[in-house]
């Protein structure tokens, strides 16, 4: 029987650094104390963030989850240094974003922080080799060509390299961007809807991907989704309700998950 | 970073095709000027009147270019504000944003500057017979290629480009990384600190300058060439400030479309929250009206000035010249016959006042110290029939070795009332005169009078003539029909000297103007194109949403009317703070001040910038939006 042709979720090569002193078990890569936000003008406020505390250890993968204007965004935002918080403190690979200036925070992005999106994200004119080797290049490194056609190779993009992003599928470029997002090696990858914009099939293998490096390479991910099967691959899924935490639930799984959201949503199932 | 910005380049080429298009036209233009300039200069007295239109032309040019190429690169960086967070996003610092920005603009600008320089090496070989086809050059002229000004032509254009994205790599290496998880284009925020400085700076220098010149020197405001920094400031001034102050004059303009149906209620949202891409039309458009407004103004007013000096100063009825002049008197020129001026002053009853134009040099202690056009005059008539305005001194009981020199002369050489000079006249005779009086500075430069004694037996050119009491002019003009001389009424004279001064300084306005106008009709035209194909999801959106293409055609061609409506209302102010300049200056000079606002051609530029706006619009946004919707809306980044 001929060999099974490869798959790009077959191996993952990417290999990450070695556990230092900061990730040793029970030290958190992320913590958020007291954290508040608020939108509006004063008198009339609305909190976005309305005190929440939470601790991403890692090796760990967290979903965050609620309605609509619950402030799930927010609080990856303000925990991805990219907003500032009214109140309380973030504390990101030992650094705090409100205290780091604008080029600091850039190069803790560059070198800690990896971030997917639902709408891809990727430069419009830099081709899929080009968008992955970016963050290198711009914290002035001269990227192994071999080690990005690896990395390419592994996510099934070894062909489309030198494609521009409007000439790769949604799952493609989802996939670079995942590259882009793990090819510094980052503590902590901050996913918003990673898998909004995909199909069933494609959403699980990316899916299957995150899952594999948190539990293989020891990645921090954070991810906000409303999707209850996607929830069901993290570790611990926390819920939100009108910024603050309404709940956890650990190793869950999606039926559960779907059922508490439910129990969440304004006009959902009965909330007692 | 280098690299990146390379291939941003080389793939968005479209998206830059703007910036290169404004920028490679600057170039074209400020490089025919400088080889323009660079072929009249050392030349012979033949070049001065195409060494002053060059001059006046490259600053004109240079200035336009600088304010247009800075509101082209700050369109273009703002419809790439998301392309530049997401770069921030994945670790880029501000820094490496800033030169990447500034990499770019170098690349775009010596591509430009080089196509700029071939272009005008070309268009420089039409200009140097459209000069000569226009009496403004001799017929030998010739504009070589002149490696030198090519090197100051190419550089200027690179200077443009980095001066037009360092205006805003400011905020764009300020752009926080969450801009790239938002859509929407509409910015709010349009000023830079930058901008702020050097908008208010313009403004405040055009205030100051304006005002020195109306102070010291008011016959300068006649002048295009040594006044063409006050309004050029007032523009600049304004064009930076555009963004901030388009959006209260907007809303007014804007305010009957909030309530009248949804096509109305679209523009006047488009206006206002898109506002980098409504100052990047209102920018040309204010350049070209608000230059033509307060350039157009100058030689009415100036004309306007100078016949009412003549008019003002010279008290009679009848000019007599000599048979051949055409043109008003000058030293040198055509002479009365001693028989023609026998003929005159035998007119019984008559007040003749002969006038000899005699080019004199003047000294102290034996040194010449400066050489001018004396004219020659009885003393009686000083303060009689000839009355310019005095300053210091008086023109009542003058000596016969009077001499009256204007205040700039007496700044200039250092001569006060009352002090004893040496005249030399062209046969090197010398007299000793006084000075008697001091008066304004005339409107065609220095104005000295001195007595007929001092002009030897030099023939006047020109007698101003007072019929007796009870004579009509008609008839002493009949009187005079046939003694070889050329009698007419002082209205009649001044009449057709106002034709001949307005066919002089029309030409040379027609070309400062034409270059700067038409060069802002083409910016207009490239914003439109650049706003349509960044455009092409909103209006597919707004199909999507109901609008039919000719709705949303009609909204983008309403908005691009409105823009260049806001931008005459924008101009308004300069050429009002313009035209007051002049004024104030002028009435230090006459009494009675010609106020001419040339409507015409301010209407004719409105119009103008009104129409290549709408069309270009409506075809750019035409072209964006063939095709179905859906294709646009599913269109990957």
């Amino acid at each position: 029987m001929p060999p099974r042709p490869a798959r790009w979720n077959d191996r993952v090569m990417l290999t990450h650094k070695a556990v230092t002193a900061d990730d040793r078990p029970g030290r958190a890569r992320l913590r958020m104390v007291g954290a508040r936000k608020f939108y509006g003008r004063a008198g009339d406020r609305i909190a976005a963030l309305d005190g929440v505390s939470l601790e991403f250890l890692p090796g760990t993968f967290t979903a965050i989850m609620g309605p609509s204007g619950s402030g799930k965004s927010t609080l990856l935002q303000c925990a991805a240094g990219l907003d500032r918080l009214d109140e309380g403190s973030v504390l990101l690979a030992g650094v705090d974003p409100a205290r780091a200036s604008e080029a600091a925070l850039a190069r803790l992005r560059r070198d800690q922080v990896g971030f997917i999106f639902q709408s891809f994200n990727l430069l419009p004119s830099l081709t899929a080799r080009q968008n992955v080797e970016l963050p290198l290049r711009l914290a002035g490194r001269r990227p192994d060509p071999l080690a990005v056609a690896a990395v390419l190779a592994d996510l099934g993009l070894g062909d489309r390299a030198g494609h521009l992003p409007s000439e790769l599928s949604g799952g493609q470029q989802q996939r670079v961007a995942i590259a882009r997002a793990l090819i510094t090696r980052p503590s902590v990858v901050f996913a918003d809807e990673p898998t909004g914009a995909l199909d069933t099939r494609t959403s699980r293998e990316v899916l299957a991907l995150l899952r594999r490096m948190v539990t293989g390479h020891g990645l921090t991910v954070c991810m906000v989704t409303h999707d209850p099967v996607a929830a069901g691959y993290a570790d611990r899924v926390v819920f939100l309700s009108d910024g603050r935490i309404a709940g956890q639930l650990e190793q869950p799984g999606a039926a559960e998950i779907a059922a508490r959201m439910a129990g969440l949503e304004p006009d959902g199932a009965p909330s007692c | 970073m280098l690299s990146i910005a390379w291939s941003t380049v080389r793939i968005r080429w479209a998206s830059f095709a703007g910036a290169f298009v404004a920028l490679a036209l600057g170039s074209t233009l400020i490089s025919m000027m400088a080889l323009a300039l660079a072929a009249t200069i050392g030349g012979s007295q033949d070049l001065v009147q195409a060494q002053s239109m060059a001059a006046t032309t490259a600053a004109i040019t240079v200035c336009v270019a600088v304010f247009i190429v800075i509101a082209t690169f700050a369109f273009a960086v703002d419809q790439r504000t998301r392309e530049l967070a997401l770069l921030r996003l994945v670790g880029a610092t501000p820094r490496q944003v800033r030169r990447m920005v500034l990499a770019e603009s170098a690349l775009i600008g010596a591509a430009a500057a080089a196509v700029g320089c071939a272009l005008g090496c070309v268009g420089a070989g039409i200009l140097d017979r459209w000069m000569i086809g226009h009496g403004v050059a001799p017929a030998w002229f010739r504009i070589g290629v002149n490696p030198v000004a090519l090197l100051i032509a190419f550089a200027l254009g690179v200077a443009a480009a980095l001066i037009g994205a360092a205006a805003v790599v400011w905020r764009a290496s300020r752009v926080r990384p969450a801009e790239a998880l938002r859509e929407a284009a509409a910015t709010r925020r349009a000023m830079t600190p930058l901008r702020w400085a050097l908008g208010l700076g313009l403004l405040a220098a055009a205030v100051i300058t304006g005002s020195v010149i109306a102070r010291s020197d008011p016959e300068y405001v006649t002048n295009p060439r040594k006044y063409a920094l006050v309004p050029l400031l007032y523009v600049g001034g304004c064009a930076l400030l555009a963004p901030v102050l388009l959006r209260p004059v907007a809303r007014a303009v804007t305010w009957p479309l909030g309530r009248s149906g949804p096509g109305p209620l679209l523009v006047r949202q488009n206006i206002l929250n898109a506002r980098r891409r409504t100052a990047s039309t209102v920018t040309p458009a204010v350049v070209a009206i608000g230059l033509v407004a307060a350039m157009m103004c100058l030689p009415g007013a100036g004309t306007g000035a100078k016949l009412a000096q003549v008019t003002e100063t010279a008290h009679a009825s009848v000019v007599v010249l000599p048979a051949a002049a055409d043109g008003p008197p000058t030293a040198g020129g055509p002479t009365l016959s001693p028989r023609a001026v026998a003929a005159v002053t035998a007119l019984p009853g008559a007040t003749a006042t002969a006038e000899a134009y005699v080019p004199i040099q003047i000294g102290l202690d034996g040194q010449v110290i400066d050489s001018l056009t004396g004219q020659a005059v009885a003393p009686a008539a000083m303060g009689v029939t000839l009355t310019p305005r005095v300053l210091a001194g008086s023109l009542t009981d003058l000596g016969r070795d009077y001499i009256v020199i204007d205040q700039r002369t007496a700044q200039e050489d250092g001569l006060v009332l009352g002090q004893q000079l040496t005249v030399w006249r062209p046969d090197g005779a010398r007299a000793v005169a006084r000075v008697a009086a001091i008066i304004q500075t005339g409107l065609a430069g220095d104005d000295t009078y001195m007595s007929a004694d001092l002009a030897g037996r030099a023939p006047p050119s020109l007698i101003w003539l007072t019929p007796p009491a009870g004579t009509p002019a008609a008839a002493v003009i009949r009187a005079l029909a046939d003694r070889g001389v050329r009698a007419m009424t002082t209205s009649a004279y001044v009449a057709a000297l106002g034709t001949r001064i307005q066919a002089q300084s029309s030409t040379a306005a027609t070309v400062i103007l034409g270059i700067s106008v038409g060069y802002a009709l083409i910016a207009i035209a490239n914003t439109m194109i650049m706003a349509a194909a960044a455009r092409r999801r909103e209006l597919a959106a707004m199909g999507l949403a109901g609008a039919t293409r000719g709705q949303a055609l009609r909204v983008v061609g309403g908005e691009a009317l409105i823009a260049v409506i806001v931008a005459a209302l924008l101009a308004a102010p300069i050429a009002a703070a313009e035209i007051l300049t002049q004024r104030l200056a002028l009435t230090r000079l006459v009494a009675q001040v010609p106020v001419l606002v040339p409507w015409t051609d301010i209407w004719h530029t409105v119009a103008l910038c009104a129409a290549v706006g709408v069309a270009f619009a409506v075809l750019a946004a035409g072209h964006a939006t063939r095709g179905r919707a859906v294709e646009a809306i599913a269109a990957r980044e």
